[in-house]
């Protein structure tokens, strides 16, 4: 519960100290920039600003890095709903039903889901974490590799959700990804399928691997277009659309509110964090929709889910963050660092003895979320300017920047190199009609399943068997055994349905 | 798939190894004999062939050349001058009108860019030719 003198005092300093309100805006602004430009993901933005909070007393540094954050976690969606260009891992199935919204002209309803989404999500997780934080570490702290493993399990059950026209195909995507993403020295420090490579020893490098899948044969496909949308009215900037956009999610509070659920929960498990939140938040919400067949072709229901799930994780890492002093992903990782810089240390004695600090910093992140929306709504209309943009222009521009990205990403040309490698794999899938999110998301959770599930092998030494014996593995499986099941014995009902009332006529 | 399934084989034989891979190897194969015999069969009437967008595919084919000989370029080649040049040459492949415009707005697109990144990220090398100007 809240302690409610330590709530005044982190309120008075807020509201007292224009000092931390001076960094929030320019912080805002640095993470749209950075999360909106493909391949300079929010990490590597709050890696560049990192060095600006040494000289930031305490509060502001970290009000300043997790403004970018937030602000990274809105930009990523902008080049994924216009250009299928996730950005970030946690932006991949935004670009499901963001994507097809722009071709299909709805562009700015699609940035004005995603907008709405993001900042309401964002309050909520940091709402919920107020009241939640001390509990939220002590269920951190129980979960180990058997439940972690199970949560990438039900990542990976998203890749039969799908829906793809071809399952067999999708599935066999699916474990292509899953295979690639298990190259390189195991977790028990086997080296397999590297070809004598030496960069391929950590694995395949993640982002650019995900921009080649996705966005390059997208763009290339783009290339027989003059525009983005191709019709002339429906390019124009609608303050109008987008604000019809942004009161959609208000329409569907119950996605909204289990996208930031599962995006605060999953996003407070080190390690996991948005990318797999996003995907089970998708899975979800497809799965228990009534209309999951519209889902790939412009749903904005999959961009709420997606939006609300990846937005509202961040709560979830910086809690972590907080109370165990354990950075969730990269950007909490950069965080860190700036603790470090001025020698805090996190941990359940940092948020018992600094109460007042912690909500502080959760408050300012709030005031964040709330200042998100008229900055995004402008930066929004600004960046949807992008469909009015000629094809032969933007796609250079655009192929340019995910190359300097990805050189940014791994401080090489591995990451370009990477890049190549898969625009050629994911061109070839593409023709064919593999499932490409499926490959993405089998590349995003496998090498981490593995590890957990290595860690869940020696943690019983070789008897699977006694997982069955902790409680949240048993909540976990049947969590799972109904999302795969339930879908199915709807189908099977309903076809059963159809059946009796054409049998009647 | 068989080439990672014998890697990982000969990597070792443990159980810590091979407990996710070769499931997944197995079931792989199986999909692949799936698909392979509805092919071949055309169970399903679905050959698994595109969609009429093979007369597309031609300039799909050339624009990716042209990102890998980017690509590889830029290990060899400045920046600046690489991404100029894939710039144009971008350019003129998707539409052959206006080449001087292509070419000024080539030099533009990269100066911006590679001096963005150059200010921005200065731990790492990004050679330039406008550095040596």
């Amino acid at each position: 519960m809240i302690d409610l003198a330590a709530f005044s005092l982190a309120f008075s300093t807020l509201v007292g100290d224009f000092g931390p309100w001076l960094v929030i805006l320019p912080g805002l602004v640095i993470g749209l920039l950075g999360g909106a430009i493909p391949g300079l993901s929010t990490s590597i933005t709050m890696a560049i600003f990192l060095p600006f909070a040494l000289y930031m007393d305490f509060l502001s540094a970290v009000l300043f890095l997790t403004s970018v954050f937030t602000g990274g976690g809105f930009g990523g969606a902008i080049p994924a709903i216009l250009m299928n260009v996730p950005g970030t891992t946690s932006a991949v199935a935004t670009t499901f039903d963001g994507y097809p919204m722009s071709r299909s002209g709805r562009h700015n309803e699609a940035l004005g889901v995603a907008l709405a989404s993001s900042c309401i999500s964002v309050l909520f997780g940091y709402l919920l974490m107020l009241f939640l934080i001390d509990g939220i570490s002590v269920l951190v702290l129980k979960l180990g590799p058997p439940e972690m493993f199970l949560i990438m399990v039900w990542g990976l059950t998203m890749i039969a959700i799908l829906g793809s026209v071809d399952t067999p195909k999708a599935l066999l995507s699916g474990v292509l990804g899953v295979l690639i993403s298990t190259v390189g020295m195991s977790t028990g420090g086997h080296i397999r399928g590297t070809m004598g490579i030496p960069q391929l020893l950590d694995g395949v490098s993640v982002v650019p691997a995900m921009i080649g899948l996705l966005a390059i044969p997208e763009l290339l496909k783009m290339s027989a277009s003059s525009y983005i949308v191709e019709t002339k009215h429906v390019q124009a900037m609608s303050i109008r659309k987008l604000g019809r956009g942004f009161m959609y999610p208000f329409q569907h509070p119950s996605i909204l509110f289990r996208g930031s659920m599962i995006g605060v929960l999953i996003g407070a498990v080190p390690g996991v964090g948005s990318s797999i939140a996003n995907l089970i938040s998708y899975a979800e919400v497809k799965r228990k929709a009534k209309d999951p067949e519209t889902f790939g072709h412009g749903n904005e229901k999959g961009v709420i889910a997606a939006e609300a799930a990846n937005s509202s994780s961040e709560a979830g890492a910086l809690t972590t963050l907080l109370t165990l002093g354990i950075p969730g992903g990269a950007g909490t990782a950069i965080l860190l660092a700036a603790f470090t810089m001025h020698n805090i240390t996190g941990g359940p004695r940092f948020v018992s003895d600094n109460k007042d600090i912690v909500y502080t910093i959760l408050l300012g992140n709030i005031a964040q979320a709330l200042l998100l929306t008229p900055l995004g709504f402008l930066f929004i209309y600004i960046c949807s300017a992008v469909v009015k943009v000629k094809v032969r222009f933007l796609l250079p521009v655009v192929m340019s920047l995910i190359v300097f990205g990805c050189f940014s990403l791994t401080g090489s040309m591995d990451g370009p190199y990477t890049l190549l490698a898969f625009s050629f794999l994911g061109f070839v899938l593409d023709r064919f009609r593999y499932s490409l999110p499926a490959v993405v998301i089998g590349l995003l959770l496998g090498r981490l399943a593995e590890g957990e599930l290595l860690r869940s092998y020696q943690l019983t030494q070789g008897r699977l068997d006694l997982i069955f014996t902790r409680p949240i593995t048993l909540i976990l499986m049947a969590l799972i055994a109904g999302a795969i099941l339930m879908p199915l014995i709807r189908s099977i009902r309903s076809a059963a349905a159809r059946k009796s009332t054409v049998a009647e006529e | 798939m068989t080439w990672y399934l014998l890697d990982t084989i000969g990597a070792s034989l443990s159980v810590g190894n091979l407990m996710l891979i070769v499931p997944l190897s197995a079931a792989g194969f199986l999909l692949l004999a799936y698909i392979a015999a509805r092919n071949l069969f055309r169970l399903s009437g679905d050959r698994g062939e595109p969609d009429g967008r093979s007369h597309k595919a031609g300039r799909q084919v050339l624009m990716l050349a042209l990102f890998a000989a980017y690509i590889l370029a830029l290990g060899h080649v400045h920046f600046d001058v690489a991404t100029a040049l894939f710039v144009f040459c971008l350019m003129m492949l998707i539409n052959r009108d206006g080449a001087v415009r292509a070419a000024i707005y080539a030099v533009i697109v990269s100066l911006v860019i590679s001096t963005t990144f150059k200010v921005l990220i200065p731990y790492y090398p990004f050679p330039m030719l406008l550095d040596l100007i």
